[in-house]
């Protein structure tokens, strides 16, 4: 069974990291935004486990992926049209969603009207098959184009021309409007994906937070890398509307969390979110300022924070002077070798390292950043992607996005008070850059 | 605010306030909400308890009685005290009322369950 998972931009390597941990013996293979997989995902719950994936932003059945070397408008139309007309392909895909029991016609339309009397003595009613696939179901095709593909082809012709093909091809009626299924397919200068979601929704959107203000998978990424534990107490001293702490207490229920936020607006989401989960969490909140945190000196186990880039949320001094206290009161309330994973601007990381020291026998390690992304990628976030469907919101918000590695040079100056700087996660978080950075006291 | 909050609480952050610690609960309303019982949850929270506060706590809502004067030998496996505990610390709400620095006597109000613990610009 083959499935890839879309991401944001960054986040791949903590999508393969979850896959790795939740299922033994997957072969998971990371490109830009995608995360692709297959292996045996079997079981009752098999498809309640891939719609658990915290880090993915959507989760499709992987018909097919191909590489896209450098063609004209003729030659990736050519693989367009051999590559969707591959039936040994979409079978595979079919199967993996029946076996999912995702394959489920309700309504069975036009011509098979009148043998569904004689078929429901043999298949489930759900389940109509006209040689090995669901006949009549209808479908919609979302394309999306990008890099010189997007510039060679026009989009709408070549979605209405795979519409077209995958109805041949399958028996299905294309329906734009209220379709029972979707099928993505996404071109760029390196490959060619189609696939089929397994939710209309992303999984990103949470049933249990009804205000988000933080991308879910940014916040379970973060709270996965506070690696929490039974008896933890996790402050988050500029909580707002509480994501981080709500997506860390629904999946890490050992722990005792503490929310504090200036303002009570931002305090009265997070009690929204809180009334509305239904999964009892444990949460408690203060009004506060996280640069005079009221509570005890080593208090904390973690601090998880999504702090103010300098653009939605002001600060009354100046951004560097405002680090520079919440860090030292961070740096007060956590317990000795309590972590602190904090989320901030790409242009704040010089901030946050300046405020940090290197591990104690400092070698200088030079940083080293790996760039994920091609120069394709690149064009396309610059120049807002054309779309058809769903799944634009998504990848308008991932694009370019690097990772640090390493540790970053000695610039303590403070004997000792000072933050151990072990992790630089670059994502991207739409339009913006952030970076999450683990420190550890 | 459940007494859990209120026994990690602390108004050191006023200027000259060294402790700041336990803040006095003046209380105007109260709420009971039953929360689950989770014994392992409770004893592994009694070490970080501030006992002798949150017996304080307890008294200041009125239920002076609601917890024995020290934590109990092998708590671990007391069931009685576990649930004595969990009442007092997970159950037992301040909706309303006013918090109390027992060093400076400066009140910290407390509406529709949260703390506001901000301090004016001359107070830091």
């Amino acid at each position: 069974m083959k499935f890839y998972c879309t991401t944001g931009r960054g986040t791949e390597c903590f999508l393969k990291k979850e896959l790795k941990t939740k299922y033994d013996d997957v072969a998971v293979q990371e490109t830009d935004g995608k995360v692709f997989f297959h292996g045996n995902v079997t079981g009752e719950d098999a498809l309640q486990q891939l719609l658990s994936l915290k880090s993915a932003e959507r989760i499709f059945v992987d018909i097919l992926h191909v590489p896209v070397g450098q063609l004209d408008k003729r030659g990736l139309l050519t693989l367009l049209h051999t590559s969707v007309s591959d039936m040994k392909a979409w079978q595979e895909g079919l199967d993996t969603l029946e076996h999912l029991g995702l394959l489920k016609v309700s309504p069975v339309f036009g011509q098979n009207e009148g043998d569904s009397h004689s078929l429901d003595n043999e298949c489930p009613p759900k389940k109509r098959k006209t040689g090995s696939h669901v006949s009549g179901a209808s479908f919609r095709v979302s394309c999306k184009l990008s890099g010189k593909p997007r510039l060679k082809l026009d989009l709408k012709r070549t979605s209405s021309q795979m519409a077209v093909l995958i109805s041949r091809l399958l028996g299905w009626r294309a329906d734009p409007r209220n379709p029972q299924f979707e099928v993505n397919i996404h071109l760029n200068d390196s490959s060619l994906t189609v696939g089929m979601p397994l939710t209309e929704k992303p999984l990103s959107q949470r049933s249990y937070i009804k205000h988000c203000g933080l991308r879910t998978t940014v916040a379970w990424i973060m709270a996965d890398l506070l690696a929490i534990e039974p008896e933890d107490r996790v402050l988050d001293p500029m909580c707002g509307a509480g994501t981080i702490l709500i997506e860390a207490a629904v999946n890490w229920k050992c722990g005792t969390y503490l929310g504090i936020d200036k303002d009570m607006a931002q305090l009265c989401l997070t009690w929204e979110n809180l009334q509305d989960t239904r999964i009892p969490v444990s949460i408690h909140l203060i009004q506060g300022d996280a640069t005079r945190v009221p509570l005890p000196d080593g208090c904390v186990d973690k601090v998880v924070t999504d702090a103010p880039f300098g653009q939605n949320h002001l600060v009354d001094v100046s951004l560097d002077m405002f680090y520079k206290h919440v860090f030292s009161e961070v740096f007060r309330v956590l317990k000795p070798n309590g972590k602190f994973v904090l989320l901030t601007s790409r242009s704040l990381v010089n901030c946050v390292q300046s405020l940090c020291a290197s591990a104690q026998n400092s070698h200088s390690y030079t940083s080293q950043i790996v760039q994920c992304t091609g120069p394709s990628e690149i064009s396309t976030t610059r120049q807002e992607p054309k779309q058809e469907e769903i799944g634009c919101h998504v990848s308008r918000s991932m694009s370019h996005v690097y990772e640090v590695k390493g540790l970053i040079q000695d610039c303590d100056s403070n004997g000792g008070r000072h933050f151990i700087l072990k992790n630089l996660f670059n994502v991207k978080l739409g339009d913006t850059e952030g970076t999450i950075c683990v420190m550890e006291k | 605010m459940k007494l859990i909050t209120h026994n990690m609480l602390t108004s050191n952050i006023i200027k000259g306030v060294k402790n700041g610690f336990p803040l006095k609960i003046i209380a105007s309303k109260v709420e009971e909400k039953e929360v689950d019982f989770n014994p392992e949850f409770t004893a592994r929270m009694i070490p970080k308890i501030d006992w002798q506060a949150l017996r304080q706590a307890a008294a200041d809502l009125g239920k002076p009685n609601s917890l024995p004067e020290a934590v109990a030998d092998q708590y671990e496996e007391n069931v009685d005290f576990l649930k004595q505990t969990h009442h007092v610390l997970m159950e037992l709400e301040v909706i309303e009322g006013e918090l109390v620095c027992p060093e400076s006597g400066r009140k910290f109000p407390v509406s529709n369950g949260i703390p506001n613990m901000l301090l004016k610009e001359d107070e830091v």
